[in-house]
């Protein structure tokens, strides 16, 4: 069953599929569509069920005109003078465990000019459903025509016929997903001349210096603990960004000490939080933590692994596979290194985002120059895991979604 | 252990043991049971390094390393080489899930056929009885692996005897003549039925029913197992079906099975009040789903499975994900002693989408 989700008026997406392609690209950052963003902005924070919840917020303040504005400043800076425009049509894949990320994907493709078919899964959040009836209602205004007539959201599961048909009309080809929908989506051919972008599942973790945590103060400690939960319990463990592994850095005795000082505060925040799974996910964080003692990946399992915060010791010769074993939920394998310079060799391609805590920028920058091929496109501080940036897994998704002119 | 096995045997009645008699013998079998798994099976060892300090030897029953049956459909636990594994049971699985794969040496195999003739000649008496399977034959075809349902049809056979099937085997239409033609041969005969819940609801009572159609099975008991989740779907109590089964079918005595294919053989058998009866084979606890304390008598929690029966694989103390109620040690009005208990269904599946609104309270 394929939805037509917006522009709600239209009956027939073909219809609407058409007038996409006869479309003229928008030159970059045009003034409609820096207005139409920061209108869907500043619908989204006028509704205070919508703003309450951590994900609609950030998505609010990422659409404002001020930082928009940033982000048109820093698309020039890097073009120096080049001439960089539209791709033309962006084919978006929107990924099942983080709703608000088709909406970054779509709209940073608008903003660079192109125009945009996305295409969601029939399962949705309540906050996604709420979010799509204001853009469809702003779509509706006439001055935001032009914004309309190059949009197109689509709702369907496995009719690849549909994917095929719009992967031989599009520019670009953008895949979010698991590595089984990835893989199932780049079987299907594209338009010769498209390129394809692809987000498959990816690994994160944090990293924490042990000394600086023995050290910190009772209210740095909450502070800390209440931007992990962030990074971790806002999408149930389940993005791709949040940490699943924490890595200590410094003498066991120390890594032992600052474990006994972190966790509690986290305990504590997820209390105050009223963050509650149900039953059935302490289950699956069991037979997980389970099956990875079984497959020699996790030594020690410490005392009950059905909480809201489960960790497994991971063992000295786990194989980088233990990434597999998920669940969600807020299961967290824990390492111990004596030294920065010894997290090279634990890291794998999967690794995305480190978000650390307790070092210094150029301990951080040296560490940049020394990762291992592919390993980990994103080092950030804890809290920021899940903070949406241009730069995703190594692409600059403004210049991903434009070309460059070759003026001379 | 095979003296203890021995012993057990020779008495008559599996459910003659008072709650306090058995948990001094069990608890002995079951610390066996875990040192002979640890020594044989490197996945389980681990397991118990990694979240038992690697203990073997426990103090009550409360406190055995128990492990959650879902393990089976990840890992391959195994505790005999498998050049001597002999049949390997698998569970049906719901779509989209690997099947538990249960691998069954010579002793173990013919440990759950002693357990489970204990058990039910307890209810069926020592004389093979007519027996009518209400399934299709096709559920029994396969070599050296079996489907939970072909292994109980299996293992109940063996209490019957001119065995015929309901069903037939393409289209799970009942087979009105072969059934007529069963209880011409044996008018006033006690007979033995038996099928899986679910089937026999849907594929001859509900066709039954919607042809109008009133048979007698005379004196005859059913023994049905498999689960309720389909039935509790269709909101079905327990009393409904045995109703509409004594009305339609005329089915004068009805007992339900709760067992598992990961402990085949030690069955617990629903007695004439209603009540699951754990045997000299089996125990049960039930623990708080989230904290996995153990509940005390009349308060719902995960039931915990324990089974003498495993040799060749690790399945003695299981954590399923069945919700029940311990409704008592000893003193059921059915007259056997021990523990007695009632089932209330699945533990509610739950997806986490990763969906920041789904299940966190805003601050």
């Amino acid at each position: 069953m394929i939805t037509m989700v917006l522009p709600k008026r239209k009956a027939d997406h073909k219809q609407q599929l058409q007038r996409l392609i006869e479309s003229k690209p928008l030159p970059p950052f045009d003034p409609l569509v820096v207005e139409f963003i920061d209108a869907v902005s500043k619908s989204v924070l006028l509704d205070s069920a919508m703003s309450r919840l951590p994900e609609m917020a950030s998505v609010a303040h990422w659409m404002r005109k001020g930082h928009i504005a940033e982000l048109r400043e820093s698309f020039q800076e890097r073009q120096k003078g080049r001439v960089c425009v539209a791709r033309g049509m962006v084919l978006h894949f929107a990924p099942s465990n983080v709703d608000s990320i088709f909406l970054y994907s779509w709209f940073l493709s608008m903003l660079v000019g192109n125009s945009n078919v996305v295409r969601l899964s029939q399962r949705r959040g309540e906050a996604v459903r709420l979010l799509l009836e204001k853009i469809g209602f702003l779509l509706d205004q006439p001055k935001f025509q032009p914004i309309e007539t190059r949009s197109l959201i689509l709702a369907y599961d496995h009719e690849d016929s549909i994917t095929e048909q719009l992967s031989q009309v599009c520019q670009v080809r953008v895949l979010w997903g698991g590595d089984e929908s990835v893989r199932r989506l780049r079987a299907i051919p594209m338009n010769p001349l498209g390129m394809e972008v692809v987000f498959p599942s990816r690994f994160s973790l944090a990293m924490l210096d042990a000394s600086e945590i023995s050290s910190a103060s009772e209210s740095l400690l909450r502070q800390l603990a209440g931007r992990f939960c962030n990074d971790s319990y806002w999408f149930d463990q389940k993005a791709c960004s949040s940490p699943r592994l924490v890595v200590w850095v410094g003498e066991r005795g120390t890594c032992d000490f600052a474990k006994r000082q972190f966790w509690p505060n986290v305990q504590e925040e997820i209390r105050k939080r009223n963050i509650q799974y149900p039953e059935v996910v302490g289950i699956d964080k069991l037979v997980t933590a389970y099956v990875s003692a079984g497959l020699g990946m996790v030594d020690s399992i410490e005392p009950n692994p059905t909480g809201t915060v489960s960790r497994v010791h991971l063992s000295q010769n786990a194989r980088p596979e233990f990434r597999n074993l998920e669940c969600g939920g807020g299961l967290f394998f824990e390492a111990e290194i004596p030294d920065l310079k010894c997290l090279p060799e634990i890291l794998s391609e999967r690794d995305q985002t480190l978000s650390y805590f307790g070092f210094r920028r150029e301990e951080i920058r040296e560490l940049a120059f020394s990762l291992p091929a592919r390993a980990v496109d994103r080092i950030v501080p804890i809290g920021s895991a899940l903070t949406f940036s241009t730069i995703w897994d190594g692409n600059d998704l403004l210049l991903t979604f434009s070309r460059e002119i070759d003026l001379e | 252990m095979s003296a203890e096995l021995t012993a057990a045997l020779v008495r008559e009645d599996p459910y003659a043991e008072d709650c306090a008699e058995k948990a001094t013998r069990l608890l002995a079998e079951m610390n066996a049971l875990t040192s002979f798994h640890a020594e044989r099976c490197l996945p389980y060892l681990r397991i118990l390094s990694a979240a038992f300090h690697a203990k073997t030897q426990f103090d009550c029953l409360a406190d055995l390393p128990f492990i959650p049956v879902r393990l089976f459909k990840e890992l391959e636990l195994r505790s005999q080489p498998q050049e001597l594994i002999v049949k390997t049971l698998t569970s049906s699985g719901t779509t989209g899930q690997r099947p538990s794969r249960i691998f069954l040496d010579k002793s173990t195999a013919s440990a759950q056929v002693h357990a489970l003739v204990r058990i039910v000649r307890s209810f069926l008496g020592i004389k093979r009885l007519p027996m009518l399977i209400l399934d299709h034959p096709g559920v029994v075809k396969g070599q050296n692996t079996f489907s939970a349902r072909g292994a109980g049809i299996l293992g109940f056979s063996q209490f019957g005897a001119d065995h015929t099937y309901a069903l037939l085997s393409d289209t799970l239409h009942p087979d009105w003549e072969a059934i007529g033609s069963f209880l011409d041969r044996h008018r006033r005969e006690r007979i033995l039925l038996f099928g899986f819940t679910f089937i026999l609801w849907q594929h001859l009572l509900l066709v039954a029913e919607q042809d109008g159609r009133k048979l007698d099975f005379g004196d005859s008991i059913l023994i049905h197992g498999g689960g309720w989740k389909k039935l509790e779907e269709s909101k079905v109590s327990n009393t409904e079906f045995k109703q509409r089964l004594r009305h339609t079918l005329g089915i004068r005595s009805i007992h339900n099975y709760y067992g598992m294919v990961e402990q085949t053989g030690s069955i617990f058998m629903e007695c004439e009040e209603g009540y699951f009866h754990p045997s000299d084979y089996s125990e049960v606890i039930v623990r708080d789903p989230r904290s996995l304390e153990v509940r005390t008598m009349g308060a719902p929690g995960l039931i915990e499975s324990m089974s003498t029966i495993p040799m060749s694989y690790p399945g003695h103390v299981l954590l399923t994900e069945d919700l029940g109620i311990i409704q008592g040690p000893d003193g059921c009005r059915c007259g056997r002693r021990g523990t007695f208990f009632t089932v209330l269904g699945r533990l509610p599946t739950a997806e986490l989408r990763g969906c920041s609104d789904t299940y966190q309270v805003p601050s």
